[in-house]
């Protein structure tokens, strides 16, 4: 599967070409996204005992119901025993990552 | 009263002839396209009184002599009646009268040679768009009513005047606060109280988004905190409750950031607690030293057993402590200014002494009002006793 986005504020592309599950966010992550993240939560939910990467080093803004988002795939993963990882957060993002403390419940790398 | 919608037969329609009524042939026809509640008046008739009395769904102005002119008349109901409030259907064979019509904003204009089915089809549509828009339009208000009276529950949650001027009584402190839902309701909610003789605690909650769903956690939260209150609680534990009874409260991805701290005025301390808050803000206004405490902390409602850091602020007399919610961070283009770390310094250098409610709420009022704000505000400023 490789599917990306039309959207204007945040862009993804979900890739699961190389066996593992590969999504990239760029852009904007905010609560206008909600609809558009769902096919990043569903993504995450159809890999069952895989490995999920979200690259976010091109991700420039993120606000509290984005935060939310994430959550979310967070909780899918746990369900479909998916091991997520975040990678590479920047500027905004990775203050506010830093802020909420999601390295505690995420495994995050720099 | 709710607004009851009717079938479009069982519509009240009001037709208005420019000519005796009784030569008037519409309502029969109407009558017998199964149209049951009709009206027919002349217009020499009190026709406005009429009108605002029977709030018709639709009026069919008659023209059924040309020599009189309905065009007038379809301009005096225009002039008490917009076309948002009332649909008009002129129903005529004047020809010459057509485009005129048209130009009072008539709904349609139909001709006597039109077939029965198309007459009954074109009356239907009206009626029916004329029924949804009065439907929203109560529905609309209900809701506005309904938004007003939960707004005005949300402010009664806040600190009341007695309050405060207790606090600033007791602790020789000021206090302000401003605070502007972004959204006909709040996510954002703050609270102060007295703890004991020289010390007095003081919280700010922002939950995820905006609307309706973060207006309604504020009151979980105001409750759990009422609950609270009669325990003695260090900040750290009162987060920890709060976490995890939000946890069992909030849906997934939906969380809160918190701080509640202590103000000590006898050792000039702040001790408090964050989960994810904006960082607190110590602004000297004479010595211009501005300090920002660190708020991380993973966010209420996420997870169970989280402990939270206790830290500690000694501040100096004149100092102001300043709790305000994330917007303030990300308001530069909005406001003109923001409380993110690279404009901090540059917001107090621009302030230049005067206290900082004053100042944003200038800048509130400088905006254009038709711009709402991205997301809910508020702001508390707390200031400490001077020294002479």
């Amino acid at each position: 599967m490789n599917k990306q986005s039309q959207g204007v504020s945040m862009k993804y592309a979900i890739d699961s070409t190389l066996g593992n599950l590969h999504i990239t966010i760029k852009g904007r992550l905010t609560y206008t996204d909600y609809n558009n993240f769902n096919y990043i939560t569903n993504a995450v939910g159809e890999h069952e005992n895989q490995q999920c990467i979200i690259d976010i080093s091109e991700l420039d803004f993120i606000d509290s119901a984005g935060m939310g988002m994430l959550l979310m795939a967070r909780d899918k993963a746990f369900r479909h025993k998916v091991q997520i990882t975040i990678k590479r957060p920047q500027g905004q993002v990775g203050k506010m990552l830093e802020l909420g403390k999601f390295d505690t419940i995420f495994l995050i790398e720099h | 009263m709710a607004y009851q919608q009717t079938k479009p037969q069982d519509a009240s329609i009001l037709i208005v002839c420019n000519h005796q009524t009784n030569i008037c042939n519409l309502s029969k026809i109407l009558t017998n396209l199964s149209f049951m509640n009709i009206t027919c008046i002349d217009c020499d008739g009190d026709l406005m009184d009429e009108i605002q009395d029977k709030r018709p769904d639709l009026v069919i102005v008659h023209e059924v002599n040309p020599g009189k002119n309905a065009i007038k008349l379809l301009a005096q109901i225009r002039q008490h009646f917009s076309q948002a409030e009332l649909a008009i259907v002129m129903y005529s064979d004047n020809y010459s009268a057509r485009e005129e019509a048209w130009m009072h904003n008539i709904s349609d204009y139909i001709e006597p040679c039109v077939r029965a089915n198309e007459l009954k089809s074109r009356l239907i549509f009206h009626i029916h768009n004329a029924q949804e828009l009065k439907r929203l339009k109560n529905f609309e208000c209900m809701m506005k009513g309904d938004i007003r009276s939960a707004l005005s529950l949300q402010y009664s949650l806040m600190p009341q005047k007695k309050i405060l001027t207790e606090i600033q009584k007791k602790y020789q402190v000021k206090v302000g606060y401003l605070f502007k839902p972004c959204q006909y309701l709040s996510g954002d909610l703050w609270g102060i109280l007295p703890l004991d003789e020289h010390r007095f605690g003081v919280w700010i909650c922002d939950f995820v988004s905006k609307g309706l769903h973060a207006a309604l956690s504020t009151f979980r939260i105001h409750t759990l905190i009422k609950d609270q209150e009669k325990n003695q609680f260090t900040p750290s534990l009162l987060l920890q409750t709060l976490n995890n009874k939000l946890k069992n409260l909030l849906a997934v991805g939906n969380f809160a950031t918190f701080l509640y701290g202590v103000v000590d005025i006898r050792h000039n301390t702040f001790t408090y607690a964050a989960a994810g808050s904006t960082s607190p803000i110590f602004y000297n206004k004479k010595t211009e030293k501005i300090t920002l405490g660190d708020s991380s902390g993973l966010p209420l409602g996420i997870e169970t057993g989280i402990k939270y850091a206790e830290r500690s602020v000694k501040f100096d007399k004149d100092t102001s402590l300043l709790l305000y919610s994330d917007l303030l961070w990300e308001c530069l283009d909005d406001l003109g200014f923001s409380f993110d770390d690279d404009d901090i310094h540059h917001f107090f250098k621009t302030l230049d002494g005067q206290p900082v409610i004053p100042y944003v709420e200038k800048k509130l009022d400088d905006k254009n009002e038709k711009l709402a704000l991205s997301d809910d505000l508020t702001l508390i400023e707390v200031t400490f006793q001077q020294s002479d």
